[in-house]
């Protein structure tokens, strides 16, 4: 079967699923174990996953590829829905290979210091493997930048990454295919372990949660979240339907514990890894004015003149109460009396949280990168001295 | 190579003034400002990546189709103009004439296709930011060579080499594609094939390598007068400012105090018309033709934005090989290097908005001072055939 007629295939099951999906509003819920691998944006154009993931009703999706590639094209299209994750993985086939491979350490310390990612995974790593230097490289990397590790383990590597960071937070994935009583001790036991239940089914049927897995959810409402592993080109097509399963067992659960599964236990680990909180405030270039904190990042960090990039900017009100407002971004060369030939675009990605995007400085110099925040109150206008070299 | 460029090669090598320079008493030296702004002018030749936007982008089948149809006149809807008719290759890709003509008198000098590949807007005003879709648009231009889509893929039904060569590069009978899919199909081979199109390595590019490994038997064979030059192109005259990195543009766009008057009562709109014409055009980045509507440049390029300034601004031209390449602006009214060159030092900052971008300024530069920026920029001249 010729590439162009897969195409045509998936793109005809993409539409009849988004023709089919139910219009009205639906209950959010996060997905913590997407990838989108070269394979699937070869047939699914980044505009169109937005689509399905919007369709699935997800409010955020934890997006890591083979190449990190796929996950950036996401992200840029969508900073408030995509969680970048990076994948140690140039591409398919090396889940065997990584952690014996000493060029990954590298690769992924430069996409770090390169991009904003809330976790490294989905590693495959099992048993004593875990005690290589690529995987103990990886576990201090997480550690440096305050982010989580997204495991498919055994409960072996598992503790053995907690015995090199008790501080890690790890993000079990597929729950490490273990029963329920075994995935309960090891939650009991590492209190920074969060669980994914993605690429499974026993824990519900008919829309009734099974009361072995019931009564690991009731004891830990906040660990679990849900997942549904497009580890192949075609499981994109099953986004929406998972969602739709999901929805149904979730409203088996009390109210609040569905809730906290369906999304909000991801969203928390997503913000803690983000800082979305005021630390965030704190971070990178930093500025005040009026009791607002405001403090932005480059994307990539190093900016080349005549080179597109991006800004993350965190801002915090007064007494760190949460910033409700929006946030516009410009530059200029006051020597010059010229600005940017662009004018950027900023989305919300958190509260608090914005990604700007579409900035090009084309001359070397100095620029001032502007800020307004638009408050109830009035507008907040900041101002940042840049070298560009 | 051309005599004159052979004359050129000569008199930078053999000339009695190829003595050791910038480390041998010349009397030119270099802050470490001008020093890291030299070395930013290269290496030379960047990598070549491949466009994104373009599926057949570096693939053999489609350079040999894009060479074939960039001589085919076929493609104009008289069947009398070819790209090669104004892209000529041994004017180095223009068509050293002041003003362009198609079929009809055109309004702006003929930029070279050298290097194409590396811009992110093209055409004098950025009115397509792909190399496949500035292929494309002096096809349908109605000044131009005045064809249709329809007109294009009927020549390629009718011609069975073509529409052979066509499916070998993309797959696909060209008679069963919609017609404006095979002009986009058109575009794409000629912007492989124009992808082919890149300078080779000129003497600057040989100081400036010499200068990153402090090699000084190789900085002493550049010529004094090119390296005095060069020393005003990064120093006091500027110029980097605009004509930045190893291809000598920033790709954008800005006001040179020419005037752009096309004749009484009509001006040349620029860049302000090149964003009109771009937001229309089907054949951009995020178009539907574009086969990575998300990639990079792209999402650039959507964020652009509209200034008043934009009106008569023009593309700020890559340098290399411009010694081959005159006459000169957006308009061809400069017909020298050294005509430029006292253009912008003697440049009447009246035609300059007084509260618009502050870059340009009157340099006074004396003769001889011009002339070294002259044998800088001829410098930038590369050695491979026209």
């Amino acid at each position: 079967m010729g590439t162009t007629m897969i195409r045509g295939m998936l793109w005809a099951v993409a539409a009849a699923l988004l023709a089919t999906a139910p219009a009205r509003a639906q209950s959010p819920l996060a997905d913590a174990h997407i990838h989108y691998s070269h394979d699937a944006w070869e047939m699914l154009p980044p505009a169109e996953a937005i689509k399905v993931l919007r369709q699935a009703g997800l409010k955020k999706a934890f997006v890591s590829s083979s190449s990190d590639q796929g996950t950036q094209m996401l992200h840029a299209q969508a900073p408030d829905l995509i969680v970048p994750v990076l994948r140690p993985y140039r591409r398919r086939g090396e889940t065997g290979t990584w952690f014996r491979d000493a060029s990954v350490g590298d690769m992924v310390a430069d996409l770090l210091a390169k991009n904003t990612y809330a976790g490294i995974g989905e590693f495959h790593l099992f048993g004593k493997d875990a005690e290589l230097p690529v995987p103990r490289r990886i576990v201090q990397l997480a550690a440096k930048y305050g982010i989580f590790l997204h495991a498919h383990s055994d409960a072996d590597a598992v503790e053995r990454i907690f015995a090199q960071n008790p501080e890690a937070r790890v993000l079990w994935a597929h729950s490490g295919f273990e029963p329920p009583e075994a995935v309960a001790v090891m939650l009991r036991k590492y209190k920074h372990l969060w669980s994914d239940l993605a690429f499974r089914s026993e824990h519900a049927s008919d829309g009734k949660v099974d009361p072995a897995w019931r009564k690991v959810f009731m004891e830990f409402p906040d660990r679990f979240m849900l997942g549904t592993d497009t580890y192949v080109p075609e499981r994109w097509y099953y986004v929406v339907e998972q969602a739709a399963w999901s929805r149904r067992w979730l409203a088996d659960l009390p109210r609040e514990v569905g809730e906290n599964i369906a999304y909000r236990n991801a969203e928390a680990l997503a913000n803690w890894a983000l800082k979305t909180d005021a630390s965030a405030c704190a971070s990178g270039q930093t500025m005040a004015k009026d009791g607002y904190r405001l403090s932005y990042r480059f994307e990539p960090a190093a900016i080349q003149v005549g080179q597109p990039f991006a800004m993350q900017i965190a801002v915090c009100a007064p007494d760190d109460q949460p910033f409700t407002g929006e946030v516009r971004v410009g530059a200029a060369m006051p020597a010059h009396g010229h600005g940017m030939n662009y004018k950027p675009t900023v989305q919300q990605t958190a509260e608090g949280r914005f990604h700007a995007q579409g900035l090009m400085l084309h001359m070397r110099g100095h620029w001032q990168f502007n800020f307004e925040l638009l408050t109830e109150t009035g507008i907040v206008r900041l101002g940042a001295d840049h070298r560009q070299k | 190579m051309t005599p004159a460029v052979r004359l050129l090669y000569a008199a930078l090598l053999a000339a009695p003034c190829l003595l050791p320079a910038a480390a041998s008493g010349t009397g030119v030296s270099f802050s470490a400002d001008e020093r890291a702004a030299v070395l930013s002018h290269g290496p030379w030749p960047p990598e070549l990546r491949p466009d994104a936007s373009n599926r057949v982008s570096g693939e053999a089948g489609a350079i040999a189709l894009g060479k074939r149809l960039f001589a085919e006149p076929r493609l104009s809807s008289t069947g009398t103009i070819a790209c090669a008719t104004c892209h000529i290759s041994a004017r180095a890709f223009a068509d050293g004439r002041p003003l362009g003509a198609g079929l009809r008198p055109l309004v702006r000098n003929t930029p070279t296709v050298w290097n194409a590949r590396f811009n992110r807007w093209y055409g004098w005003a950025g009115a397509v930011d792909t190399l496949w879709g500035a292929s494309i648009r002096p096809i349908l231009d109605a000044s131009e060579m005045a064809a249709t889509a329809d007109h294009v893929a009927g020549l390629l039904a009718a011609d069975p080499g073509l529409a052979g060569q066509f499916e070998t590069a993309f797959g696909v009978d060209p008679k069963a594609l919609q017609s404006d899919e095979v002009l986009a199909g058109v575009g794409k081979a000629l912007a492989a094939f124009q992808e082919t199109l890149v300078t080779g390595r000129t003497p600057f590019d040989g100081f400036r390598d010499a200068l990153a490994d402090n090699d000084k038997a190789a900085m002493a064979r550049y010529p004094r007068a090119a390296l005095r030059g060069l020393k005003i192109f990064v120093g006091k005259g500027r110029c980097s400012l605009c004509h930045l990195g190893a291809g000598f543009t920033n790709g954008e766009f800005d006001d040179a105090g020419v005037s752009y008057f096309t004749r009484s009562g009509k001006v040349d709109q620029g860049r302000y018309e090149g964003i009109r014409l771009f937001r229309q055009s089907p054949y951009s980045g995020h178009g539907r033709h574009s086969d990575d509507r998300h990639g990079a440049n792209a999402n650039l390029t959507r964020h652009v934005m509209s200034q008043h300034r934009d009106w008569g601004a023009f593309k700020v031209p890559s340098l290399r090989n411009v010694a081959k390449t005159a006459p000169y602006m957006h308009n061809g009214s400069l017909a020298s290097l050294h005509d430029v060159a006292r253009h912008y030092s003697e440049i009447d900052m009246e035609r300059l908005h007084t509260d618009g971008a502050s870059i340009l300024r009157p340099l006074h530069l004396t003769a001889l001072e011009i002339n070294d920026l002259v044998a800088f920029l001829q410098s930038l001249t590369s050695g491979e055939a026209p």
